[in-house]
């Protein structure tokens, strides 16, 4: 992991050069050497560790290179036979997962199966102990020792255990409390009179959880993404934000860091290969980085070998954001085709706070060619014209007549408001008939969105499953200009499986479905859901 | 910052942690090792090792707190008010400093004459709060040819002999609990001048507030963290926290909010960006002015004045308005604090659109100009008192009227920085507001023990502060207080508000239109009063309260 502290050279490994640093006396001739060596050896690893303690210290100074996980050279881990086989977790990073719940069939654990929700099988093959330890061991343990002091056991990462979310799981044949080699020490509980046996464990390499991150650099902006290089590259690209200005580069930057979507430095950046791996992903390697395209996301067809790629550019179809909606001049503004949009949004969505007029829920506008009606005459005598929109029936109603009370108010006609659309000039005779064509969604783009807005799509399927909802945008509103506003839509394949009526609540990131026309999401398919501005 | 540690320091637990792991690392060479204690090599050698290894471990630790803003606020170790700004500074942030309490004093004698009151001459309520001049200031029985060190000397109506002379007077210190009110007599500390009988405050003093706690710093902190420029909520509280001590939150309301209405200046009425409307929260307190204005008589008994912007720019309310005299008879104080409020009605209106390049509606300008440096209000006051010359009742053609009035501080000047060309944004169009007050009552039953003393002034005081220091779209409940008063030596604080003697925190919201929108319960939700269309909404509202409209009574229990 780029961001951990090595102990430089053999300091912290050999007691030579401090023995030799005692002089000839000691080194040869006091009769008890070994008793001295090993003093200097003792004191030379705790002085490693110390050594460590400080460069991690100095470290944390710089919000680049702040290590993520605090290391332990040596640390003690306790577990309790009491507690064999207990704990909040039971996963062991096989794949797939062992789920928790009412069982129905196969109650013994098996390798590759895929066990439907609610499975609770009985575990076989590993035995699982919570870790009783003053630091939150997260990862890291490359060895656990019986005893720092020649050892008779030592045990491997990988191969005889793993350790997770506090936990360590054993395989088969490597539980301590089956190993002899482990010294257990009997303990009385005082307060319930219980007796217990514990063996201490020494790990080596213990990478620790001490939350450096958001202390130190997460804890300003109050955004913790917990403690990763997901979380350090998302806390950087916000301090990027913030000191940068909301330039399209940094916020590119921060969106794909925000949600673990690989994006380009901010320079021009040069694509040397592309390989293929085996698990689906795939590495981009250019001449100033290297990167990983996740294999549930898209690569972007631009990402060749040769290519010159612009800062801040996303490497996969993950996120598209779209800055320019002047259907005009839309690929020019965007890179993306304006198809590709109307693909990634079906229809537009005006919020309350755009939409005005009074509404209270919002509206929506469909690209899709659409009758202008005419609704009588107002107090002037200018025709009351209305096209189709989306949206509760009374905002419609609130919508509409707030319109026609202003071009009342005003004298003026929305006849010549919508001249370019109307395929006759009034008076017309007939309430409720059509007197033109009008694409709602194009027309609002072109008068009311062509700019200071944009618009995030983002593929949730290909999000890396640690970035769970959108809600880490709410950290971007704040630094986009005010004058402007930022647009978030969740695109998400959805099963069949699941079902939510329309209108409901969905969850807490995604509020409501808008209106009758977003799809249900009882229905499987590709779901477009507004991610409503914190 | 106070990471000295010393052997001292060092606890036993600390120490017999570093032994062990000494000991323990000895053995990975030496693996029969003797070193139970009383060998040389585990007292001579292992036992001095462990309390400097102990002792280099302590400090790295603290070293590495010192680093953490979050670890120094919760350590009580390094936890000090210069660590914390130290850490601060460091992220571009200095803490407000906090303010003193402002107001005005009527002195009165019984001599007719020049007086000379020194700089820092001070006066004392009965609570022993001081308040004293900033300045030298001479009393003159003649003309006043400099009214910025000299005010008039003139007579107490109804009072033969007595005259009066009013001085601006602040707080000794910062803080909320320099709240002397009008009419409360106040004891001269500085050295007697002869002739002067004794001081009352002729206003409210308000304005103070405590220095800026760690939390609420943490949370004007984020916005520090940018650069800065009238551009995002960061960058423009940045900005404007930056250049004006007096702003402590600020909310930009821009393109897609239902409060900006601004940018909706077009036939379909639907927002098209690029408008923003800057709310300032430039008092921790409600801040009040007081104004001398002269009234025209529309009729008998009543009066009408304007309150332009360069009097009372952004102003949220008129507290109160008394008649204090006739400009054909001077200034006089003839009413005596305690008397309310004449009757007085308040129609706001749009102010100067003609010169600014700021978008407004004419037609909507009362309301979009509303809190902004663009509002002026036309002031009614009803109910005024004749006198009578040579036996009958007269109403003088003008009457000067004491006006009370809450404004936002340094709204103009804010104003000012905003449209300044070497900083202007120049793709969008930004009015500052005043945060709109939810001023707030708080009613409240407090229970103690015989043997525990409870300063209620100090409770009411740090009600005061918390309240005071809420940000926009911040909440206000029962429970957040009721956290407040166990900070005290309180047994109980009764929260039901249905019974007599629980807890009642109720609001009031003058919208842009005038309108008062009440709000009461056990959390007070702004977001369920809002009426964006008036400009009310979670973020331009923030909450307010004055000492005087905490009202706490206490209880003592036997058990």
């Amino acid at each position: 992991m780029k961001h951990d502290i090595s102990v430089s050279g053999q300091a912290g490994k050999s007691a030579a050069p401090t023995f030799l640093w005692l002089g000839s006396f000691w080194t040869t001739l006091y009769t008890d050497k070994a008793f001295i060596y090993a003093y200097c050896k003792g004191n030379g690893l705790a002085a490693a560790q110390l050594y460590l303690n400080f460069l991690e210290a100095v470290n944390s100074l710089s919000r680049q290179n702040i290590p993520i996980f605090h290391r332990e050279v040596w640390l003690p881990l306790i577990i309790r036979l009491s507690q064999q086989n207990s704990g909040d977790k039971i996963a062991v990073g096989l794949d797939p997962a062992v789920y928790v719940g009412p069982q129905p069939e196969d109650t013994v654990y098996q390798a590759k199966k895929v066990y439907p929700v609610g499975g609770n099988v009985v575990r076989s093959g590993f035995t699982v102990y919570p870790i009783i330890s003053e630091r939150p061991v997260v990862d890291g343990v490359s060895r656990i020792a019986s005893a720092i002091v020649s050892p008779e056991a030592v045990l491997l990462k990988g191969t005889h255990y793993f350790v997770q979310g506090g936990e360590i799981i054993f395989r088969e044949d490597s539980d301590p409390f089956a190993n002899p080699a482990f010294l257990r020490r009997e303990i009385h509980d005082e307060t319930t009179g219980v007796a217990d046996e514990e063996i201490l464990l020494w790990a080596t390499d213990a990478l620790v959880d001490l939350e450096l991150i958001y202390n130190n650099y997460g804890y300003q902006l109050a955004f913790n993404p917990g403690s990763s290089e997901y979380g350090h590259d998302a806390v950087n690209a916000l301090w990027d934000v913030r000191f940068k200005g909301a330039n399209l580069t940094a916020v590119r930057r921060a969106m794909g860091a925000l949600l673990d979507v690989p994006t380009t430095g901010v320079e021009q950046e040069t694509v040397e290969d592309v390989v293929a791996n085996a698990d689906g992903s795939q590495t981009v390697i250019t001449d100033t980085d290297v990167y990983t395209v996740a294999a549930a996301e898209t690569i972007r067809e631009e990402v060749v070998q040769g290519a010159v790629l612009e800062a801040g550019s996303f490497l996969s179809h993950t996120i598209h954001y779209y800055t320019k909606l002047d259907p005009a001049r839309f690929e020019a503004g965007n890179r993306l085709p304006l198809s590709q949009f109307l693909l990634d949004m079906p229809m537009l969505q005006l919020p309350v706070g755009i939409a005005g007029n009074g509404v209270r829920n919002g509206l929506d506008a469909e690209w899709k060619a659409t009758d202008i009606t005419y609704n009588g005459d107002d107090a002037n005598g200018n025709p009351k014209l209305s096209f189709k929109l989306g949206g509760a029936p009374a905002d419609l109603v609130i919508f509409w007549q707030s319109i026609w009370d202003r071009a009342e108010d005003r004298e003026e006609s929305l006849a010549d408001f919508f001249a370019d659309f109307l395929w006759s000039t009034p008076p017309y005779l007939q309430i409720g008939i059509a007197v033109g064509s009008l694409n709602p969604m194009r027309f609002f783009m072109e008068n009311f969105f062509k700019y200071n807005v944009g618009v995030a799509v983002v593929d949730f399927n290909a999000l890396p499953e640690y970035v769970t909802s959108l809600s880490v945008f709410a950290c971007l509103h704040r630094l986009l200009p005010a004058h402007a506003v930022l647009m978030t839509v969740a695109k998400q394949q959805v099963s069949d499986a699941v079902g939510f009526a329309v209108g409901e609540a969905l969850d807490a990131n995604y509020g409501k479905a808008l209106s009758d026309a977003v799809p249900t999401v009882s229905e499987a398919g590709l779901q477009h859901r507004w991610v409503p501005r914190p | 910052m106070d990471v000295e540690f010393t052997l001292d320091d060092i606890d036993q637990d600390a120490f017999n942690a570093a032994e062990a792991e000494i000991l323990e690392l000895m053995r990975t060479a030496a693996p029969n090792l003797d070193a139970r204690r009383g060998t040389a090599i585990r007292d001579l050698l292992v036992r001095p090792a462990a309390q400097y290894f102990a002792l280099d471990a302590a400090r790295i630790a603290a070293l590495r707190e010192t680093f953490s803003l979050k670890l120094v606020e919760e350590s009580p170790e390094t936890a000090d008010s210069e660590t914390v700004d130290n850490l601060l500074a460091n992220m571009a942030y200095v803490r407000k400093a906090g303010t003193k309490a402002r107001g005005s004093v009527a002195f009165y004698t019984d001599e007719l004459k020049n007086y000379y009151i020194p700089e820092a001459f001070t006066v004392e309520d009965s609570g022993q709060s001081s308040y004293l001049t900033e300045q030298n200031w001479t009393v003159r029985i003649d003309a006043v040819a400099d009214p910025a060190t000299e005010v008039q000397l003139t007579p107490v109506a109804g009072e033969e002999g007595k005259y009066v002379f009013v001085l601006p007077l602040v707080a000794e210190n910062t803080g909320s609990s320099y709240a002397v009110q009008s009419g409360a007599a106040l004891t001269m500390l500085s050295a007697q001048i002869s002739g002067i009988t004794s001081a009352e405050a002729y206003t409210d003093f308000t304005g103070g507030a405590a220095q800026e706690e760690i939390a609420d710093a943490l949370a004007s902190l984020e916005a520090s963290l940018s650069h800065r420029a009238f551009e995002s909520q960061a960058s423009i509280t940045a900005k404007l926290q930056q250049d004006f001590a007096s702003v402590y939150a600020v909310s930009a309301v821009g393109y897609a909010n239902a409060a900006q209405l601004r940018d909706k200046h077009n036939l379909m009425g639907v927002a098209v960006g690029n408008k923003v409307d800057i709310y300032a929260r430039t008092f921790r307190a409600p801040y009040l002015v007081l104004l001398n204005k002269t009234g025209t008589k529309i009729s008998d008994g009543v009066y009408q004045f304007t309150l332009t912007p360069s009097e009372a720019a952004g102003f949220y309310r008129v507290r109160s308005i008394i008649a204090v005299g006739t400009t054909t008879e001077g200034v006089v104080l003839a009413e005596q604090p305690g008397i309310g409020s004449l009757a007085f009605t308040v129609a706001r209106a749009a102010y100067g659109l003609s010169g600014t390049f700021h978008d407004f509606d004419p037609d909507n300008g009362a309301i979009e100009t509303a809190f902004s440096a663009w509002q002026q209000a036309v002031i009614t006051v009803s109910g005024v008192s004749s006198f009578v010359e040579d036996g009958q009742a007269v109403y003088p053609d003008t009457a000067v009227f004491k006006t009370e009035i809450y404004v936002p501080p340094d709204l103009l000047a804010l104003q000012v920085a905003v449209d300044d060309a070497t900083v202007r944004n120049q793709e969008a169009d930004q009015v500052v507001r005043g945060a709109i007050p939810c001023f707030i009552s708080l009613q409240a039953t407090v229970y103690r023990l015989q043997s525990a003393t409870v300063d209620l002034l100090e409770v009411a005081d740090t009600l005061a502060d918390y309240i005071n220091s809420r940000d926009f779209n911040a909440s206000l409940t029962v429970s957040q207080l009721s956290a407040i008063f166990h900070s005290f030596d309180i047994v109980r604080v009764a929260l039901d508000s249905k019974s007599s003697a629980g807890m009642r925190l109720t609001g009031e919201i003058t919208a842009a239109d005038g309108t008062i929108i009440e709000i009461s319960g056990d959390s007070l939700d702004i977001s369920a009063v809002a009426s964006p269309e008036l400009l009310v909404s979670a973020d331009t509202v923030v909450f307010a309260v004055d000492l005087r409209n905490i009202f706490l009574n206490e209880v003592i229990v036997a058990v």
